[in-house]
């Protein structure tokens, strides 16, 4: 009985801690659909599932992590499906592509947009590895609960967007610069 | 440390993600070894790259108000509960507890999570043989088509590496009195019970020590009589998979996906 006093204490921390970590949420959402009203709604979506299943969260683990599963859950199961980009990775047309033309150097020739375009054009499992390291700063163990894989999938998968990334941006920068 | 084993750990080495000694070992190759050295020098010179242009999104104000109005309607909606949570429940509570006291019983708090201890106990009757299993089979697919239609939520296949672990068999079990799926796999002779089951109005424990109920990652973990019960949430659909065994709980760990 005293659980409904938690609940809704628990709730103004739900809030307190969504609210603080919106700006990741909107911009993991982001660059999984690449179109804004629909990250927008799946930011909505998942503060209300987060809400309702809040009382499931560990304390002591990473709150942002946890919605991040929420996120992309939404993802998948909605606006994936609508979506034109492959489902998968094809882990086979990718190392083909990074074991063509060796790439001897790398030019520091980059720029910020040419960088986002080559981001965009990364299939999602890629993209969101990425953006969850370098842009969330998660570690490999939580990226691996927020994609629903072990570690060393998220190190391979970690390899070959820094493959792709690199091949795109020169092949990028060459074309327009 | 030769060139081609500095080479396999380059990224987790970069990324800050391998061990002590082996960090040692790597900077002791780099400072002898001028192509090492360039190579994770190019390598830093990329990470930095796109730590500084991977641009964050940032979230449109829109987007900020209508989250807090989102959510305030949800406490209006459930408004209620303030009612019964401030006036009735507390006089509610005070009589469960005097009725209890009355009767000898022992409440059961929130360190007292019996899950726990009952994944524990059916893993110990099934390896006894007390339950025998009512399917065998080593394809999780034959396993998922058999619990369909028997449980009231879609059976999924455990939180495991199910390239490293043999699937022996399975069945239906009742786990806080909720139809679950149990599925017995094994792993170097060790034995592992993973059950999955509803688990939408139990309440969690808290982790603490005095529960013994440590998170890991973003799992619940908890040590009984040498077995360790590893809780792991699907917070989509309000199920969970509970393991269970007593390898050791780092290969264990290793194992969950």
């Amino acid at each position: 009985m005293f659980g409904l006093f938690k609940n809704e204490e628990s709730k103004e921390s739900f809030e307190e801690s969504l609210l603080g970590h919106l700006d990741s949420l909107y911009n993991f959402a982001y660059r999984l659909t690449r179109n804004r009203e629909e990250a927008e709604d799946i930011v909505q979506e998942a503060s209300l599932r987060g809400l309702k299943s809040y009382h499931r969260f560990v304390e002591g683990t990473n709150f942002k992590a946890w919605m991040f599963t929420i996120v992309r859950n939404i993802f998948i199961n909605g606006y994936r499906k609508k979506s034109r980009e492959p489902l998968k990775v094809n882990y086979e047309e990718a190392e083909n592509f990074i074991s063509l033309s060796g790439f001897t150097g790398f030019e520091e020739e980059l720029f910020s947009e040419t960088l986002q375009q080559s981001l965009g054009q990364l299939p999602e499992e890629l993209r969101t590895t990425l953006m969850l390291f370098y842009v969330e700063e998660l570690p490999y163990k939580e990226i691996a609960e927020v994609m629903k894989c072990p570690i060393g999938t998220v190190m391979s998968r970690l390899f070959m967007a820094r493959q792709c990334m690199k091949k795109k941006m020169v092949r990028l920068a060459q074309k327009e610069y | 440390m030769d060139c081609q084993r500095f080479q396999e750990y380059l990224y987790p080495f970069l990324d800050k993600e391998i061990d002590e000694n082996l960090k040692i070992e790597m900077e002791k190759h780099i400072s002898n070894c001028p192509v090492c050295s360039f190579e994770i020098e190019k390598e830093r010179k990329f990470s930095h790259v796109l730590k500084t242009h991977l641009i964050k999104e940032k979230a449109p104000f829109a987007l900020h108000e209508a989250v807090v109005e989102q959510l305030e309607k949800s406490k209006r909606k459930f408004s209620w509960r303030y009612v019964f949570a401030g006036q009735i429940a507390p006089s509610f509570a005070l009589l469960v507890i005097v009725v209890a006291v009355f009767f000898n019983l022992r409440p059961h708090g929130d360190n007292t999570f019996p899950v726990f201890s009952e994944a524990v106990e059916n893993h110990l009757e099934y390896l006894r043989g007390i339950y025998p299993l009512e399917f065998q089979t080593g394809d999780v697919k034959e396993a998922l088509a058999w619990f369909r239609g028997k449980t009231d939520f879609a059976v999924t296949p455990p939180h495991i590496n199910l390239s490293k672990v043999h699937l022996v068999g399975g069945r239906l079990v009742h786990l806080k009195d909720k139809k679950s799926a149990y599925f017995l796999l094994e792993k170097d002779g060790y034995k592992i019970s993973a059950f999955h089951t509803d688990l939408h109005d139990v309440s969690l424990p808290k982790v603490s020590a005095k529960s013994g109920i440590n998170p890991l990652g973003m799992r619940l973990v908890k040590t009984e009589k040498g077995y360790h019960t590893i809780y792991c949430f699907h917070p989509e659909d309000g199920t969970a998979c509970i393991l269970v065994s007593d390898m050791p709980l780092e290969e264990l760990e290793k194992l969950i996906v």
